[in-house]
This record gives structure tokens, sequence and C-alpha cells, in this order.
């Protein structure tokens, strides 16, 4: 039995989030590596980065994996209507939208959590887990707090928590941070304060990575 | 009161200024220009400081009047409060140019020593309890290697600390994403507060 992931990271040099991106491909990998051996089951995992993926490109790699349920994760540009890699669109509300049927997907981008959101949804993605609102993104040696955050709902669905569960769980990760009293930076709090509220989840929050159907 | 004033008419009269001498000891420092451009000069230069401007509202033989000096202030931030000080007749569009530009109070030049007083103790008192002066504070008070470091990204930009105090200085689209945040968190905590 096999279960396909994809995940979407823009790590182009011109990006400032790069570090971020990066760090959150490479932490999901070890997660669905984990979850993978755990359970026994084997994994096409597709990373696809700048250099490996266009419009073009995109379309052919999803067409292989989108026949059966498959994970999904987004960690690039985005705004309401798109996701951007390198300053180029790869998915918006009219291209590339209907590649997403059977697709679980978080995203840890700007926005699209908006109308790609219910595109995605209306083309048969069953699950949608983003931002409706441009979010802020901690840099440098506060990364952590926003890699830890982002992980949290990777983890708990990984874990077997339902979606909804998983959203809760990622939301009271932004808590812990934003009511940390040790945590002295207001600015930071009131940042990922904007960021948990506009948190969003479409789709079915019923399903588990139990109910993914293998191939 | 931490607070420097800043008094910007092209007419310096010591016997009209009295009020500056009332107020040494309980100020920082006070600080005169006849020259519109050297006084704004002076603000940017000491933009860290408590700023208090009281400035004249007609200035003859120069190209820059009351009005375009306000507007001078605001752009270089909006947490300076300007008393407007003036002895002319205002009208309408003079008061809502006032307004526009985000005077803080306006004093008649007959005001007495405590009127006056009492105005640069509410701005004071404004400088204080802002809470976007209340983020600039912490923001200065911050080691400047930790200010000028990269530290959040928004809508594909990075900002320095530096840069989000300038921000919430000249309250641009994220100085006032900013203020919103900031004010939303507050809000939740106090309530927070009161259901324990």
């Amino acid at each position: 039995m096999r279960l396909n992931a994809v995940i979407i990271c823009d790590d182009s040099e011109s990006n400032d989030l790069k570090p971020l991106f990066s760090n959150l491909m490479r932490e999901t990998s070890n997660a669905l590596c984990a979850y993978k051996d755990a359970n026994n089951i084997d994994l096409t995992l597709e990373n696809l980065t700048h250099e490996r993926v266009d419009v073009q490109s995109l379309s052919e790699r999803l067409s292989n994996v989108n026949q059966n349920d498959f994970l999904c994760y987004v960690y690039s540009h985005g705004e309401c209507d798109k996701v951007q890699m390198d300053g180029e669109t790869i998915v918006s509300t009219t291209t590339n939208q209907y590649l997403f049927s059977n697709a679980l997907i978080y995203t840890f981008s700007c926005s699209n959590g908006s109308e790609l959101a219910d595109v995605l949804i209306d083309n048969g993605a069953k699950l949608f887990v983003g931002y409706t609102d441009n979010a802020w993104f901690t840099i440098g040696c506060e990364n952590e707090y926003t890699e830890r955050i982002a992980m949290t709902f990777v983890n708990s669905f990984l874990n077997g928590n339902n979606a909804q569960k998983a959203f809760e769980d990622l939301k009271e990760s932004y808590n812990n941070v934003i009511f940390d009293d040790s945590l002295k930076d207001p600015i930071l709090k009131g940042n990922l304060r904007k960021n948990r509220d506009c948190l969003t989840l479409k789709g079915d929050g019923n399903l588990r990575i139990s109910d993914v159907k293998l191939n | 009161m931490d607070v420097e004033i800043i008094y910007i008419d092209d007419v310096l009269r010591p016997e009209k200024n009295a009020f500056l001498d009332d107020l040494e000891g309980t100020i920082t420092d006070a600080k005169q220009f006849d020259n519109p451009s050297k006084g704004l000069d002076y603000i940017k230069e000491n933009i860290d400081k408590n700023i208090i401007v009281i400035l004249d509202w007609r200035f003859a033989n120069c190209s820059q009047q009351g009005a375009d000096i306000l507007n001078s202030i605001y752009e270089m931030s909006a947490l300076v409060p300007v008393i407007v000080f003036t002895g002319a007749n205002i009208d309408v569009t003079a008061a809502s140019n006032m307004f526009k530009g985000h005077a803080f109070s306006c004093l008649s030049k007959d005001a007495s020593t405590q009127e006056i007083t009492d105005a640069i103790e509410d701005a004071y008192l404004r400088i204080q309890n802002d809470i976007r002066s209340v983020m600039s504070r912490w923001i200065q008070n911050l080691p400047s290697d930790k200010r000028e470091a990269p530290y959040m990204s928004y809508k594909d930009k990075t900002y320095s600390l530096n840069d989000l105090l300038d921000s919430i200085r000249r309250q641009d689209e994220i100085g006032k994403e900013l203020t919103r945040n900031i004010l939303g968190l507050a809000a939740e905590m106090f309530t927070n507060n009161l259901k324990k």
C-alpha cells in the first residue's frame, strides 16, 4: 500500500523566506518518513522546489497522483487567488486548479485560504488548511517560533487526529507563543495573533490520515 | 516631564516666550527656531526623543506656512504632538487644515502660562499613553544590533525593527497593521484576565 505526498516549496535564492520554507519541507519530509516507518507502508514523496517545477511540470507531476487521495503541503508565497513560486504563478483560481482533486492540502502561505481554497475544494480537493489574509513570518533566530507552530498541524494529523483537531492544535500552538510570559516581544505576539485569527479550514474536518485511501 | 519643547515662530519675542522660562526645570529642554526649515531639521535629527512642537501658524516672508510645517512634521512622525500657537484669526479653512494636518491642539498667543502648561501636559500624556508611542519606545530601548537585523517578513518584504519603528511613526499601511495587531493582542489579554 502506498501513500502519495507532494511538498511544493519555494526555495529560490531570491526568496527571503527560503530558510523557513526549506526547513518546513525538510521537517515535513522527516515526519512523513517517520509515519511510513511506523505504519509499514510505502511512501512516494515528491519535493517540488523551484528548480523542479513550473506551471507545466506541476500539471504533469500532480496528474500522476491525483487519481487517489494524496497529501499536499505548500510552503510558498501566495495571494488570495494564487500560489507563487519564485515570482511565477503556478496555481491560481484559473491555472492548475483542477489538479488538486483528492488532495488533502496544508499550506503555510499568505491569503490563498480565501478564493483559491474555495476553488480547489469545488474542484475536488478534500481538505484545505491555510490563511485567509497576509501572514507575518518570523526571520532569523525567531524562525523557531514559526517552524514549531507550522509543524503542529503536520504532526498532529500524522499522529492520527482528525483535521479539525489538528487545526485546533495549530491554533493552540499559536496561543502557546502569544501567551508565553517568558517571551517579551509584544510586536511578534501581536503579529502571530493576527496569523492565528486568519487561519481557515475548508473541506472535511473529520478526515484522518487513516481515511486517506492508499493506492 | 521627559520631553523637549520645540518652538517654531518666525518672530521670537522673549516677553511672549515667558512660558518657556516657567517650564524650565519641569521639561528636559526647550529649543526655539525662527527658521522653520532649521526647526524641521532639528526634529528629524532628534526624532528618537519625546518632542512637543509649539508652532506659529502664519509666517511672514517664508514660503512655508504653519499648515506646511505641520504636514512635514506629520510625515516624519505622527507621534509628535503639535500645538498650534497663533494670534491670527483662524477661519474655517485654516481650522480644517489644522485638523487635517493632525494638530494636537490650538492656543491663542494671549493664552496664559497656565493654559500653555496645561496644553503641554496634555500633549505629554498623549506621548506617554498612546500605544504607538509605547511600541516606539519598546523598539528604541532594544540594542541596535537587534533593531537592525531582519526581524519579520510580510507581503514578500523583510523588515527590521528599525523599519517597523519608521512605519509606526509614519503610520503607513504597515504601521497601522502593527498598531491594530498590538491593540488586538492587548484587548484579548485584558479580557482573558477578566474571565479568570
